[in-house]
């Protein structure tokens, strides 16, 4: 090693000396360029400008990811998830990619303010952890808040009306694309394998259990089910856990809300490309997705849910 | 503010640059006068003896300091502040020549470079050849690790001032550092090094 200081030393170029005239010049370059000594403001301005430009796309990053996070979480896009990948495909397109991307964009953009515009002097790699580390902690905290909810409420409730967050809770019903397969919802009766379940939006319906399957009257099932001449054949039935319940049976209930208010004349300005998609026919399409009335007493909905 | 006594030429550096924000433009010249040549010699051997540049871009730094002297924390020294800026003008070039590296000297030019005649006495023969592939090697670095072996080798600054010209923590100047040798090492032995060049 200290072989090596020695070369390294030793290797040292020893610098030509500059003309004399050299500080002359610089002064009249400084003189030909109309160059002044920069306010303050103007000096610290780019690096402070860099430290709000990277804090706001953070904290954009983090509203986007938690938009992302609550509409993942609430659509019960992850219940799909429970039957393995055999509902992969329709777990993968209630995906909201475009908000993922979004969040992403803005996780970088902010990592690069952080890098370049000397916001904080830290490595890239270093950047790149903080940003995406605060983007991701930041919009699954916000997501699990407790936030989306209310503000889904209050503009369900045309109780606010801000640009931007008017149209995400007021039109997330674009994200919704239900897997015609799945099926989730309380059964209400029994007859041997044959249950009668309620779903979220209050239709009932006959499903036919998988053989072996033990269901109760009052439980809460989640079904790979498609209907098969003239009778719903549950090819996959699980139990649920009524606190996992919660979010799909309240997010199906928003989401018939919010339809109502994107129909033409409705709050939000107009039926969006989802709804046209859907058609009339509503929510889900399938045989248990169809949007019937709420029924305010029934079972299968209320604050006890 | 009244002026110090005396001629400018010994005025402090904190003096000279209060008589400059004083709208007294003329009290920069002994500013570059007194650091000229050391800011001039670090890029020079920054850059791997291309005086040109390294003349070029000590011109560009005393513009910059000059336009930017409002930053300088007067009760600190001036001359860390002006390495830093001198470190960022290098790495900039140093980066836009990797991404054009049809604008930047070819390994084999850098031995020319500093000796234009190529002459070279005999019995230095050996020592020259290895420099020449040291220099070489560090130009192959990336632009922070190259600053701070030529900060802590040909300049001879603390760690403590190169933390404060890098920017980065103190820490970091020593591991910086160790790369640094590590990769210099690979390349210079590489069948003894167990290492990979960065």
């Amino acid at each position: 090693m200290e072989r090596f200081d020695e070369k390294m030393r030793a290797a040292r170029p020893d610098a030509p000396h500059l003309p004399p005239d050299f500080a002359a010049q610089v002064m009249g370059e400084i003189e030909r360029q109309g160059l002044t000594v920069r306010p303050l403001w103007r000096v610290r301005g780019a690096v402070w400008l860099g430290r709000v430009a990277a804090a706001a796309a953070l904290v954009t990053g983090v509203v986007v990811l938690n938009g992302a996070a609550y509409q993942l979480r609430s659509s019960g896009a992850l219940e799909l998830l429970h039957f393995g990948s055999r509902l992969l495909g329709g777990f993968l397109g209630q995906i909201p990619y475009d908000l993922l991307l979004t969040a992403l964009l803005l996780g970088g953009a902010a990592a690069w303010l952080i890098r370049h515009a000397r916001a904080v002097r830290v490595p890239v790699a270093w950047a790149l952890l903080i940003s995406y580390g605060l983007t991701g902690a930041g919009g699954l905290a916000l997501a699990g808040s407790g936030l989306n909810e209310s503000l889904q409420d209050a503009v369900l409730k045309e109780e606010v009306s801000t640009p931007g967050l008017s149209w995400f809770y007021g039109q997330r019903a674009i994200y919704h694309r239900p897997d015609p397969r799945f099926r989730m919802g309380r059964v209400i009766a029994l007859d041997g394998q044959r249950a009668r379940i309620q779903t979220p939006t209050g239709d009932e319906e006959e499903v036919l259990l998988p053989p072996g399957f033990q269901a109760q009257v009052g439980e809460d099932v989640r079904l790979i089910a498609l209907p098969n001449g003239g009778v719903v054949r549950a090819q996959m039935a699980q139990r649920c856990n009524p606190a996992s319940v919660q979010p799909y049976f309240r997010h199906h209930r928003m989401m018939q809300e919010m339809m109502r208010g994107m129909r033409p004349g409705g709050m939000g300005g107009g039926m969006g490309p989802m709804m046209r998609r859907m058609g009339p026919g509503g929510m889900g399409g399938g045989p248990m997705g169809g949007v019937g009335p709420m029924q305010p007493g029934g079972p299968m909905s209320g604050p006890e849910r | 503010m009244s002026s110090p006594r005396g001629e400018p030429h010994t005025w402090s550096d904190a003096e000279l640059i209060g008589a400059v924000l004083d709208g007294r433009a003329e009290a920069y010249q002994p500013l570059v006068e007194r650091y000229q040549q050391r800011i001039f010699a670090y890029l020079y051997r920054l850059l791997l003896r291309d005086q040109e540049t390294a003349r070029d871009l000590t011109q560009a730094v005393f513009l910059k300091a000059y336009q930017n002297l409002r930053d300088v924390d007067r009760a600190r020294p001036l001359q860390p502040w002006l390495y830093r800026i001198a470190h960022n003008e290098a790495a900039n070039l140093l980066r836009t020549r990797a991404r054009h590296p049809e604008a930047s000297l070819e390994p084999e030019d850098w031995a020319r470079v500093g000796d234009p005649t190529g002459v070279t006495p005999e019995s230095h023969l050996a020592e020259r050849q290895e420099q020449d592939a040291l220099h070489r090697a560090l130009g192959g670095l990336r632009p922070q690790l190259r600053s701070a072996l030529v900060l802590h080798y040909f300049e001879d600054r603390s760690y403590q001032e190169i933390a404060e010209i890098l920017q980065v923590p103190l820490g970091t100047v020593g591991t910086l550092i160790h790369r640094g040798r590590k990769a210099l090492r690979a390349v210079l032995a590489p069948e003894e090094a167990d290492v990979q060049p960065i």
